[in-house]
């Protein structure tokens, strides 16, 4: 069995139900007089154990509100697990909105460096790689205008090509294939299919089920904070999509998992 | 978060290791347990080391983003501090007969400190909460955003004191040596605004009325810091109060050094001591508390 990228166990993350607004200090005097009264706790993720191994994609589903993006910013280490434990083997590049750190008054050039300064890359590496963002992104003479002027699928154009020319080790994406027009979102699929070749690994929250069959070797169904199902894509695609009576997707030409049960399991599939 | 009922954070042990090339975050291999405490204070100091070019970025995306980097750009950053020079110069020509005008120099030698310190307290309260699509989808040492503040302060500082000059040319006030004091007052009066920008950013993320009620708190302990009255007017043996203040060893010095020509005394070393404490309770204070700053968010 090869090894694993990231390995989660047990994994909760509690938030606090405790304001309707962020509090003023005479509120925050008033509370501590109070005596503190215990918050009510929510419970985004619980119990939530998985495995990546590496080079894989892993995609989750789930309804809005399920914990899949709790989940994406736990693993870019943005939340602190409250419970269990987590480890991750690489260096993490996290999608999680586009544009992070996007400054709206300066240029999409601009915006390259500074993004991918704050993930993490060196003036030197984004000299040399400039140009492949900005081929990648394929904004045309847009790239010099300021990123207010952008649509929002241009933001996302940019941000995304930023930060897979990071290199990353381990992606994290939520969503953001959404966005962008149909032949954009194939170069996408086809730069993950790149950075699998290399070695990376990838988890994906997605709500397009056909890109889950088509791209991922593991899909995990995520409900209220729970792990409902965990396993073969097209088992959980067809499951999950049963749960809610709705037709099966029509199977993508290409899957990273291919139907057959006698192709293995999941492990096999890397 | 005053009201946190467990005050635990859970522990991040990264187990780190060069590696050159591209990267994404600083670290090959991380570990994140649940053993309640962040990461450990050392290996946080050494991990914002590694990433403080963060600071130049964000303070230049900053500056960058409110001014344009060209000559006409810079004309339009010197008038601030012109226009609080002018605003004094009027101000003691009418309320203070008699005082000589190279007087506005002695209060530039305060103000200009002044709205450093303000602008990068005021600052930190609202960095965490200014760079929130930052914090969650990214991560990096949060700890990097007060020093970012404090680095613009800077910037505005720097460009701030190159308007004091042209005033002692015009009002008659001698240069000396004592100006080459300069970068060190300022390495202490960042030293201690750091330190006390660490706990503001802090409890400014928590208590969102906090900026206003500061600014005012700031300028009161402005005005009873010897900064634009001589120490002079207190009675000697109320003095050591005076002397107390952290923020007295600043002002008097950037006075000595631009106004009175003469080196920095015991206070500016009592300020530095002050300084180096804070900084230390309050940066460690911070990253016991910045794991929360993404749920807050």
């Amino acid at each position: 069995m090869t090894e694993s990228a990231i390995k989660v166990r047990d994994l909760g993350i509690r938030f606090f139900l405790r304001y309707q607004q962020r509090p003023t200090v005479h509120s925050g005097i008033v509370r501590f007089l109070k005596h503190h009264q215990k918050p009510e706790e929510f419970w985004a993720l619980r119990k939530v154990s998985f495995e990546v191994p590496k080079a894989q994609v892993m995609g989750i589903i789930g309804s809005n509100g399920s914990g899949k993006s709790t989940l994406l910013r736990t693993l870019a280490r943005i939340y602190f697990p409250d419970e269990g434990e987590l480890e991750i083997r690489g260096r993490v590049s996290s999608l999680i909105s586009l544009g992070a750190g996007f400054h709206a008054e300066l240029s999409g050039l601009q915006n390259i460096y500074y993004n991918g300064m704050i993930l993490g890359l060196n003036k030197e590496t984004l000299d040399a790689r400039r140009d492949a963002i900005i081929d990648f992104a394929d904004l045309g003479p847009f790239i010099d205008a300021p990123v207010r002027t952008y649509s929002s699928g241009m933001r996302a154009r940019l941000g995304f090509s930023v930060a897979v020319n990071v290199d990353p080790e381990i992606l994290v994406i939520d969503e953001v294939l959404v966005v962008g027009d149909a032949q954009f979102r194939e170069r996408c699929a086809q730069k993950i299919k790149e950075l699998l070749l290399k070695g990376a690994t990838v988890v994906m929250v997605q709500h397009n089920l056909e890109a889950i069959l088509q791209m991922s070797h593991q899909c995990m169904w995520l409900d209220k904070g729970n792990v409902k199902m965990l396993g073969r894509p097209y088992d959980v695609v067809k499951t999950y999509l049963e749960a809610r009576d709705l037709p099966m997707v029509p199977l993508p030409l290409e899957m990273a998992v291919p139907i057959d049960p006698s192709s293995g399991g999941l492990n096999e599939a890397g | 978060m005053s009201g946190t009922p467990k005050r635990r954070t859970p522990v991040t042990r990264i187990k780190a290791s060069a590696q050159d090339g591209a990267r994404a975050l600083d670290f090959d291999t991380l570990l994140i347990e649940n053993a309640r405490k962040l990461v450990s204070f050392r290996r946080y100091l050494r991990e914002m080391w590694e990433r403080r070019s963060l600071v130049r970025v964000l303070a230049a995306r900053e500056l960058k983003g409110t001014y344009e980097m060209n000559i006409v750009g810079f004309a339009w950053w010197m008038l601030e501090p012109l226009s609080l020079a002018a605003v004094y110069f009027v101000l003691v020509k009418i309320l203070q007969k008699g005082t000589p005008p190279s007087y506005v120099v002695f209060l530039l030698a305060s103000l200009i400190p002044f709205k450093w310190l303000n602008s990068s307290l005021i600052g930190s309260m609202g960095t965490v909460r200014q760079n929130a699509t930052l914090i969650t989808d990214v991560y990096f040492p949060r700890a990097l955003l007060p020093v970012t503040e404090n680095v613009i302060g800077l910037a505005h500082f720097g460009v701030g004191l190159l308007v004091v000059p042209l005033f002692m040319l015009i009002l008659g006030v001698g240069f000396s040596w004592s100006l080459l004091w300069l970068p060190v007052i300022a390495a202490v009066q960042l030293l201690f605004s750091l330190g006390i920008s660490y706990p503001l950013s802090v409890w400014g993320l928590n208590y969102r009325n906090l900026p206003g009620l500061m600014g005012n708190v700031l300028r009161l302990w402005f005005y009873m810091t010897p900064a634009l009255w001589r120490i002079s007017r207190v009675p000697t043996r109320l003095r050591f109060l005076i002397y107390l203040n952290p923020l007295t060893g600043i002002f008097r010095s950037y006075q000595g050094a631009i106004y009175d020509h003469h080196a920095p005394g015991f206070d500016l070393l009592w300020t530095a001591f002050i300084g180096v404490i804070t900084l230390v309770f309050g940066s460690w204070y911070f990253t016991r508390r910045e794991a929360q700053f993404g749920k807050v968010l």
